[in-house]
């Protein structure tokens, strides 16, 4: 079989060449990146959660929140799923993906996502809405107005 | 103990398989590509019908002076005691079920019909043969993909016995008239579901199988246009369809579990304000299917993309124009097709500013379809054609495709699109892309390769009646369409004659009728080509069209396993009329 | 012999085994799918004048966090067990597939006791905008748990019949993959879900 340059590429030299690599390296050694990338999702698990707790205002508090997520999937995905070995076609891939997905929320957020403007003009027909059925309770509008005299 | 020979051609089995593993639950891909070619051929002919049905109500959406209840005409009275009473009374269509064969045709021409056929059928039965390869990387996923796609088509149609008819309200299923709808949009989302399974299991082997199992020597940039497009079409199916899943999830929640994410808060339904708790949006679905729906629309173009571009090689005896320009302008309509959703939602009362963005990227993609169909109108030039039957259906995708495209520029620009939207200017856009046009290559494309599926040739007379009488009938359906969408002729509306601006457009829905009865009888001759060929066609060898690409380098039809010893390639894809070399064309796996 | 030929690792044009390749095909469809989904979320959320977040105290966020910790847990022990098949310790192998069999199930038993609480709470499916996503996105997940439970008993029906070897272990990644895919969605959900 041939990658893009015509060479051949079988997976059992590719899996011998990561085996005898691993061995090299020591199992152990392997086991330990692991615990250690364990116990980093413990500890940012623990903070934010901890954040969460603080009463940050709400801009800031998603913020951290989505960086700490972000670390934590950053790490299960480059040493779990051993992305910090593949090649360039799956994690261009990902990265893809990930692209086309920012780009649906960038482009319907302005559409479906409040607006300050929407925001104050609904807040606005709120309040009219209370004047409203406050004027309805006292009588309607017109005795209303007739009460004020 | 090696039970299993490392022969190609055999695959370690024992003994000879039994009917149904060879036949029905078969894993081998040629197999499994002609299973999916019959399905799509029924679909495509039952959604025919239904646009027959509707056509019909079209033209004659009102009685006439001299009608008598007690005398229906023969056909008229043929399909008032087909249909009943509910949905034809008298012959003449309630508009409910108007609105079902509308949605059902859409859906089942898409997703049951094209997509099956030019991907699922074509895409399974070549792809393999022209890397090289001996089958796909998965093919008991292969065989699970057919099968759960031919269940979702028993489950799509069976949705028109539900309790209120099928679905109603449009392919595109908008809220919140779908989600207060009868009983028949639930089967639809579940039957959309399994067809979307489908699809993901398809996708995923055709990405991995034409990354991983290409021959030796057949790198990337010698891969055939026809797998370039197939693989694009699969990325573009493997990354928008999720989302539609999504979406046909909210809905379907919607309608059974009585969420509101597609429901606005307090919306008034009938005389009283809808039970939910409201807050969601229609818009959202809108959205989430139109992410979705407009890469569809690319997966139904460019495998006729890569099918013209085969026949064409082929066929003129010289190298395709621009190799490389094709390539990268499949690559680059594939990339841009996730950025124009939004021109199907111009008049939704989406934000304006958002609007013109979808008007720019949508003009932007209006750019490498052009520079595919000028590397294909250029691929002829100067070229000793030879107009076999599957070049006439290719011949004619360019001019049609042409005409398709061109008349996708007014919709895509959004203040002349106010005029247009659901007007049948849009039916006769995209019509015309995706009947004349990508239907076209698939016909082109079951003519070009039968001989390698049958080991026979298809009859050439009948052949070429068929394409006569195909190609002019789609004009005469399709062209008047956009004259009555210009006119202000709406769409889904069961009785057009109840606007008064429609009356002078009227008489265009004769002709319409008319060409489309006419284009379904020249369809007889080339379904009885088809089956009849199989038996008492012309017998073939390995390559009747003197072709440069692997598939043509096994025998008709090939074995389980397809090439004797795996291929080894040497060359590009279409080296035809090679100065200095006997023959006119040089296959890709003759040694140097 | 002929045991692991059945699943023995072919030859590939890019060298990744087509199983590996495969899954993580899959899983880019599924980022879109559950993308989607969330997607939904937060533009509702920052868009919808009516969905209201159900304070912290109601949404139960120690056990949610104890939940957290199991799954990465699983995780870990899943990870471990590929590291064991690679160097060819067939025990551990089937202790630490075990162990991430186990963590799944623990999740599920959490979550169920979690829904049983909302309920009562009153934030059910239908109740407002919040619950409908709460349960839709976190019952896809769990939905998605179960099959990558269901995973994990092949793999450790595999192990034990010998198809699994330091020279053909590409189903034990393959299925890790799911694995640690299903505890990342997790790691997206919680946050969004509890903590803001």
């Amino acid at each position: 079989m041939s990658d893009k340059q015509g060479k051949v590429v079988s997976v059992a030299e590719h899996q011998a060449a990561h085996a005898a690599h691993d061995a090299a390296h020591d199992t152990a050694h392997e086991i330990r990146i692991y615990l250690t990338i364990f116990g980093a999702l413990i500890l940012l698990t623990l903070a934010t959660v901890g954040v969460a707790y603080m009463a940050l205002p709400h801009a800031a508090s998603i913020v951290i929140a989505l960086l700490i997520a972000f670390a934590k999937v950053f790490l299960i995905a480059s040493f779990f799923m051993h992305l910090m070995h593949e090649g360039r076609l799956i994690n261009w891939s990902l990265a893809v993906c990930v692209f086309a997905l920012l780009i649906f929320v960038l482009f319907v957020m302005p559409d479906l996502g409040v607006h300050p403007a929407e925001q104050a003009a609904r807040l606005s027909i709120e309040e009219a809405e209370k004047v409203f059925h406050e004027a309805i309770a006292n009588g309607g509008p017109v005795a209303g107005a007739e009460a004020h005299h | 103990m090696s039970e299993s020979h490392a022969h190609a051609g055999e695959h370690g089995h024992a003994q000879p398989l039994s009917f149904w593993w060879k036949y029905v639950f078969s894993v081998d891909h040629k197999v499994i590509g002609i299973q999916y070619m019959i399905t799509s051929f029924l679909f495509l002919l039952l959604g025919f019908a239904m646009m027959l049905l509707m056509r019909y109500q079209l033209a004659t959406p009102q009685p006439g002076e001299n009608f008598d209840p007690e005398h229906l005409g023969m056909v008229r009275g043929l399909i008032a005691w087909l249909f009943g009473e509910e949905r034809m009374p008298y012959g003449f269509m309630a508009p409910e079920f108007y609105n079902q064969l509308g949605a059902m045709h859409g859906t089942i021409m898409i997703f049951l019909g094209v997509v099956p056929l030019g991907v699922a059928a074509f895409g399974n039965f070549v792809l393999p043969l022209q890397i090289g390869a001996e089958d796909m990387a998965f093919p008991r996923l292969n065989m699970a993909s057919y099968w759960v796609y031919f269940v979702g088509g028993v489950v799509m149609l069976s949705s028109f016995l539900a309790p209120g008819g099928a679905a109603q309200s449009g392919w595109t299923s908008y809220a919140p008239l779908s989600v207060t709808a009868p009983p028949g949009q639930t089967i639809w989302l579940i039957a959309m579901v399994l067809i979307i399974t489908s699809s993901l299991f398809g996708a995923i082997n055709f990405i991995v199988t034409t990354l991983n199992l290409r021959a030796k020597g057949m790198s990337l940039g010698r891969m055939p246009v026809f797998c370039w497009a197939q693989f694009v079409t699969a990325v573009l199916l493997l990354l928008a369809f999720p989302v539609l899943e999504a979406g046909a999830i909210l809905q379907l929640l919607d309608r059974v579990a009585g969420t509101s994410f597609f429901i606005p808060k307090d919306m008034i339904y009938g005389a009283t304000v809808f039970p939910r708790a409201g807050g969601g949006n229609p818009l959202l679905w809108q959205h989430l299917f139109w992410f979705l729906a407009h890469p569809e629309v690319y997966v139904l173009l460019l495998p006729a993309f890569g099918i013209v571009s085969e026949i064409i090689a082929t066929n003129t005896r010289k190298p395709l124009f621009g190799y490389k320009e094709l390539v990268g302008s499949i690559v680059f309509i594939g990339v841009l097709s996730f950025v124009v959703w939004a021109h199907h939602m111009f008049l939704s009362g989406m934000r304006t500013s958002l609007a013109n963005l979808f008007v720019t990227t949508t003009l932007i993609i209006s750019v490498p379809s052009v520079a595919v169909l000028t590397c294909l109108l250029l691929s002829l030039r100067g070229a000793r054609i030879r107009f076999t039957v599957p070049m006439l259906f290719a011949l004619a995708f360019l001019p049609m495709f042409g005409i398709g495209g061109l008349t996708g520029l007014p919709l895509g620009f959004a203040p002349t699109d106010l005029h247009l939207h659901d007007t049948f200017y849009v039916i006769g856009h995209f019509h015309y892309v995706v009947a004349p046009g990508s239907l076209v290559a698939l016909i082109g494309a079951t003519y070009h390769w039968f001989p390698k599926m049958f080991g026979r040739k298809m009859n050439d007379t009948l052949g070429k009646i068929h394409f006569w009488g195909t190609v002019i009938p789609m004009n005469l359906i399709f062209f008047p369409m956009l004259i009555q969408g210009m006119w202000g002729m709406q769409r889904r509306l069961a009785d057009p004659t109840l606007q008064w601006h429609n009356l002078p457009v009227q008489g265009w829905s004769t002709v319409i009728l008319v060409g489309s009865v006419v284009m379904m009888a020249f369809q007889i001759p080339f379904l009885f080509n088809f089956f009849w060929s199989i038996w008492n066609g012309e017998k073939v060898g390995e390559n009747p069209w003197e072709a440069t690409t692997l598939e043509w380098a096994c025998p008709s039809p090939p074995p389980h396993g397809n090439f004797a010893a795996p291929p080894e390639v040497h060359r590009g894809p279409y080296e035809y009329s090679v100065p200095g070399h006997q023959v006119d064309y040089w296959p890709q796996d003759e040694a140097a | 012999m002929s045991s692991q030929a059945h699943t023995a690792t072919v030859a590939t044009s890019t060298g990744i085994p087509h199983a590996k390749l495969g899954m993580w095909t899959f899983l880019a469809s599924e980022v879109m799918l559950f993308g989607g989904l969330i997607s939904s979320y937060v533009i509702l959320r920052s868009g919808s004048p009516t969905m209201v977040i159900p304070p912290r105290t109601m949404m139960g966020v120690p056990l949610a966090t104890l939940n957290t910790f199991v799954l990465i847990s699983s995780s870990v022990t899943m990870v471990l067990a590929l590291a064991a098949m690679k160097a060819n310790e067939l025990d551990k192998y089937m202790r630490y597939l075990a162990m991430t069999f186990g963590g799944g199930v623990i999740f599920l038993m959490i979550k169920a006791y979690e829904y049983n609480h909302k309920w009562h709470e009153g934030i059910t499916i239908s109740s407002n905008l919040f619950g409908s996503f709460y349960f839709t996105l976190t019952g896809l997940h769990a939905l998605h748990v179960i099959g990558g439970m269901g995973i994990m008993a092949y793999l450790m029906w595999a192990g034990a019949k010998g198809h699994q070897s330091p020279t053909n272990y590409d189903r034990v990644e393959a299925g890790g993959l799911y694995w640690h895919f299903v505890d990342l969605v997790w790691v997206i959900l919680f946050p969004i879900l509890y903590l803001v």
